[in-house]
């Protein structure tokens, strides 16, 4: 009865310390939760304050171009962000389903590993025909309508704002299109600023685009959780 | 001038051509490159979220596949259990978070959804709710 009562109380004195981690995200966060292929995975830092980033994002310099420093902004009316930006991201639009987080890579990048939460959609996608197969099957899951044989005077209304059409072209309805944040490996990749042109050129709206130009590299020396698609 | 001399022209091509950085990439070009530096890629082991309790994916939960559903509404005056359906039919990741909390935030919280139904405003009630179990501000 004594042993149970003190090994009660040993474990209460040992809890706190087991749950506080000493790496949070920010003063307020420990970690964020996202929805992976499924499963729910937490996304923390390296408890290890000796650690050293290791693999291939530790590496300074490589060819450029194509490997050349991106600037601030990508687009105008594109909105840059950091990593807090993109948690706040993860736990409201993301997890809500009006969101969605893209690794804008291609599949051999993708497939090393991922941040957690991403779907993997190659910036090439957004330069295809605008009637390719792909391309309208990545549309369907951004949320965005193909429109089909609008009429001219329909789309004069649209124009001069006699109908709404603030978020449609010929093509295309933007209306319900999902709030994308887009990344790839950090500042000095071009695959993301290229499928954010893509997408601009397409009609997305700004407005609903966000560039997480940190992307893989700032997200390794921070020592954030990365996971390998299956 | 070049039309007298047209080796002068082929010669200045070939070197246009030939400088590095001057003449655009093409997409071909660009996606072997990409390739080529991907083949060697390889990310800080201790990133990969395969440590007990760190970023775990094995420890994590597979979810129940919920299907989407466009109407993503959340009728006011639904009895509990018809509420819990409709959060985790239209709103996923609020749901989740909503699984997370003891029953007596649960109990509140459907109780602040009678009063004020709003999706947007108890999505974000979740989330404070959440923040605060864990003892954040």
């Amino acid at each position: 009865m004594i042993r149970t009562v003190f090994a009660i109380l040993w474990l209460s004195l040992l809890a706190p310390a087991v749950q506080a981690l000493e790496v949070r995200l920010t003063p307020e966060r420990e970690y964020v939760e996202v929805i992976h292929d499924g499963r729910l995975v937490k996304i923390m830092r390296i408890q290890d304050q000796d650690h050293k980033l290791e693999g291939s994002f530790a590496k300074t310099s490589r060819k450029c171009p194509p490997f050349c420093i991106q600037p601030m902004e990508v687009a105008p009316g594109v909105k840059t962000i950091g990593q807090v930006e993109l948690f706040d991201f993860m736990e409201q639009e993301l997890l809500d389903g009006t969101g969605l987080l893209i690794d804008a890579r291609t599949p051999s990048w993708w497939k090393r590993g991922t941040i957690p939460g991403s779907v993997n959609i190659p910036f090439t996608v957004f330069s295809l025909d605008k009637d390719d197969p792909k391309l309208l099957e990545v549309m369907d899951r951004l949320g965005v309508r193909k429109r089909n044989n609008v009429g001219g005077f329909t789309r004069l209304l649209e124009k001069t704002g006699l109908l709404d059409g603030d978020e449609k072209t010929d093509d295309w309805d933007f209306s319900r299109a999902k709030t994308l944040v887009l990344w790839c490996n950090g500042m000095w990749c071009g695959q993301s600023p290229r499928a954010i042109r893509g997408l601009l050129k397409l009609g997305y709206p700004p407005h609903k685009l966000r560039y997480y130009r940190g992307g893989m590299q700032a997200w390794q020396s921070l020592g954030l959780t990365v996971v390998e698609p299956e | 001038m070049f039309k007298q001399h047209p080796a002068i022209l082929a010669i200045g091509m070939a070197l246009l051509l030939s400088a590095p950085g001057l003449v655009a990439q093409t997409g071909d070009d660009y996606l072997r490159q990409l390739d080529s530096e991907a083949s060697d890629l390889n990310l800080d082991a201790e990133t990969r979220g395969r440590k007990e309790g760190e970023g775990d994916m094995r420890s994590a939960v597979r979810l129940t596949e919920v299907p989407a559903d466009d109407a993503s509404e959340l009728a006011p005056g639904l009895s509990r259990e018809a509420f819990e359906a409709s959060l985790k039919r239209n709103y996923m990741g609020s749901y989740t978070f909503f699984l997370r909390l003891s029953p007596e935030r649960r109990d509140a919280l459907y109780a602040s959804y009678l009063k004020d139904p709003d999706p947007q405003r108890l999505r974000d009630r979740i989330l404070k709710a959440l923040k605060q179990q864990r003892g954040k501000p």
